[in-house]
């Protein structure tokens, strides 16, 4: 499903991501813990699309996601990434190719359909003029021009346990929780393949976040979505990965099923984290 | 002696049907931590606030905040800033908010302290920092070093009193473990008071001594940490922990509180959290509960969880 392999990414001097590979199978769950400056967030976008790795490749459904979109595969992936210039060409040289840039266009929508993100705060991530029907309407008619929208947004709405009141009402009007539920349905309106969730419950209070991780848990069964989790929150990984990759300064330091991870850690950063976390006295 | 009693304080905000704060009552003693748990929205930081003397614009309040003897909400302005010096210091969740980054952090923590040089020095090396910090600017500090510098800046009165709103939120798992390590230091150290204000119920056990809990501005919960935690007697305390997600058991389903806090613009006629509670019977949507001492702790709720087992 998705195949991440010797990812490596440099701002500069600094080495965010060295050599990072992983796997997340159809239907997986895989936690992806670290700290500040781990790589994972960076990762995490190299997966998205959002940052091009200087090395490594990305596989999603058998696709390889880290080229350059429209370009054909180039052999030499330690070749650096492209210039302004190059990504960009100017209006002269685009307006002629409208085969080149509708393909263009066609293969953007594609890679967006296979992963989807929900961050932390859906404050920021969501458009604070469009309630969750018109998210929903907007990204439907983007991707799937043909579809019975009406029909999807009640099923998606029902999914993620929004009312009809939820459904009319702009992101303002709506709570914490509720507002991740919108951004949620959102991603999930494409049906992707993988969804990332990157720390999507840690600004949630404890109730907010029990309801949402329960939600993720039935759509993880009901769609066989795989889910990617980008956290800092060992309970968190506890109760939804089934596969763990701590990572510590861009490197992968331990793997392996968060069970085994959590109950016996063979690395000592692994072990100084799961210290870490508070636990009462006694 | 307690360095902090909030006694029955309440507190209205324009446009409110029901008070903010409805009856806080809650001590500190001396050298002693104290938990104050919440969520969003249930007055944990309003109390921590008041006890500063700082209040929302158009709030009124009713009931006393008394901090080492002195009642803060009738002091006048230049007494309470002498307060605020010396006696009670706060730190907040994000120590970069808090600090000018354009002064040194050794400007920084003398500022207003005239002379006070060797005690910088010394609170820098006792917060576990080294000296050449005081010749850095806040951005070449990580977070959990520029919190280190702000609980030092914090600790420049020799305070009786510290009351830290979320302190580590913002933090990594790894330093929120060395700031906390660091204010049991502090506090065994040089026996300041801490009120240490949070959402996260476990951190809240592992590190106070009395943990209350709050729900819509009233203290639904307190007690010793240790009992707190593993036999809370309040439904909202028992249903907090069983929705915590832990790293050693994995549940099939996390138990949720069903519905949400009461909204501000409602009124209150019993128990506030009466419509979500599985124990709520007609009595608890009638009358408020009163505060029931048990034991070492206290609970407000009419249908206590006998012998405090987790629900």
């Amino acid at each position: 499903m998705l195949e991440v392999d010797g990812l490596s990414k440099s701002y500069g001097s600094v080495r965010a991501v060295r050599d990072v590979s992983f796997t997340l199978a159809a239907g997986g769950s895989l936690g992806v813990v670290g700290e500040s400056g781990s790589g994972k967030t960076t990762t995490a976008r190299i997966i998205l699309g959002l940052e091009r790795p200087d090395a490594g490749s990305v596989t999603v459904d058998g696709h390889d996601r880290s080229l350059r979109l429209g370009s054909v595969r180039r052999p030499d992936h330690s070749e650096r990434r492209p210039d302004r210039s190059e990504r960009r060409p100017d209006r002269s040289e685009r307006r002629p190719d409208r085969s080149v840039r509708r393909r263009g266009r066609a293969e953007r929508l594609r890679l967006a359909r296979a992963v989807q993100i929900v961050f932390q705060d859906p404050f920021l991530s969501l458009d604070p003029r469009l309630s969750a029907r018109t998210v929903l309407r907007e990204t439907l008619k983007l991707h799937f021009p043909d579809l019975d929208h009406a029909r999807r947004i009640a099923e998606l709405l029902d999914q993620v346990g929004l009312g009809e009141r939820e459904a009319d009402a702009l992101p303002r009007h709506l709570s914490g929780g509720q507002r991740q539920r919108v951004a949620i349905a959102r991603a999930l309106a494409v049906e992707p393949s993988v969804l990332v969730l990157d720390e999507a419950v840690a600004a949630l209070d404890v109730c907010v976040q029990a309801q949402i991780l329960n939600l993720l848990a039935d759509l993880r069964e009901r769609t066989g979505t795989a889910f990617l989790f980008i956290t800092h929150d060992l309970g968190v990984v506890s109760q939804v990965t089934d596969h763990l990759v701590v990572m510590r300064q861009g490197e992968v330091v331990e793997r392996g099923t968060t069970a085994e991870v959590l109950a016996d850690p063979r690395h000592a950063y692994t072990r100084l984290l799961l210290a870490s976390v508070p636990r009462p006295p006694g | 002696m307690s360095v902090l009693r909030v006694n029955g304080l309440r507190m209205w905000l324009p446009g409110t049907a029901r008070p903010v704060l409805d009856g806080v009552e809650l001590s500190v003693g001396e050298g002693e931590t104290v938990a104050l748990v919440g969520e969003s929205g249930s007055g944990k930081s309003l109390t921590s606030r008041a006890v500063l003397g700082l209040l929302p614009d158009g709030a009124s309040v009713e009931g006393g905040v008394e901090v080492a003897g002195q009642d803060v909400l009738a002091l006048a302005p230049s007494r309470l800033r002498e307060l605020r010096r010396r006696t009670v210091a706060m730190i907040f969740q994000d120590p970069r908010a808090g600090i000018n980054p354009l002064r040194r952090i050794g400007d920084f923590l003398v500022e207003g302290r005239p002379g006070s040089q060797d005690r910088a020095r010394e609170l820098v090396a006792a917060v576990g920092l080294e000296a050449r910090v005081l010749r850095q600017y806040p951005h070449q500090l990580s977070g959990g070093m520029l919190q280190r510098v702000m609980i030092a800046g914090a600790l420049m009165g020799d305070p009786k009193l510290l009351l830290c709103d979320e302190p580590t939120t913002a933090l990594d798992v790894t330093t929120q473990a060395e700031i906390v390590a660091l204010l049991a230091e502090v506090r065994r150290r040089y026996g300041t008071g801490l009120l240490f204000v949070t959402h996260d119920l476990e951190l809240a056990a592992a590190i106070a001594d009395r943990v209350y809990v709050m729900y819509a501005g009233r203290i639904a919960e307190s007690g010793p940490a240790a009992t707190l935690f593993t036999r809370p007697r309040h439904p909202y305390t028992a249903a907090l922990l069983a929705a915590t997600p832990r790293v050693e058991t994995r549940q099939a389903r996390l138990a949720t509180i069903p519905g949400q806090p009461p909204d501000l613009r409602t009124e209150l006629t019993g128990c506030a959290f009466a419509p979500r509670c599985p124990r709520a019977t007609p009595q608890c949507h009638d009358d408020p509960p009163e505060p029931l001492v048990y034991g070492e702790g206290i609970v407000a709720c009419h249908h206590s969880i006998p012998g405090g087992e987790r629900a």
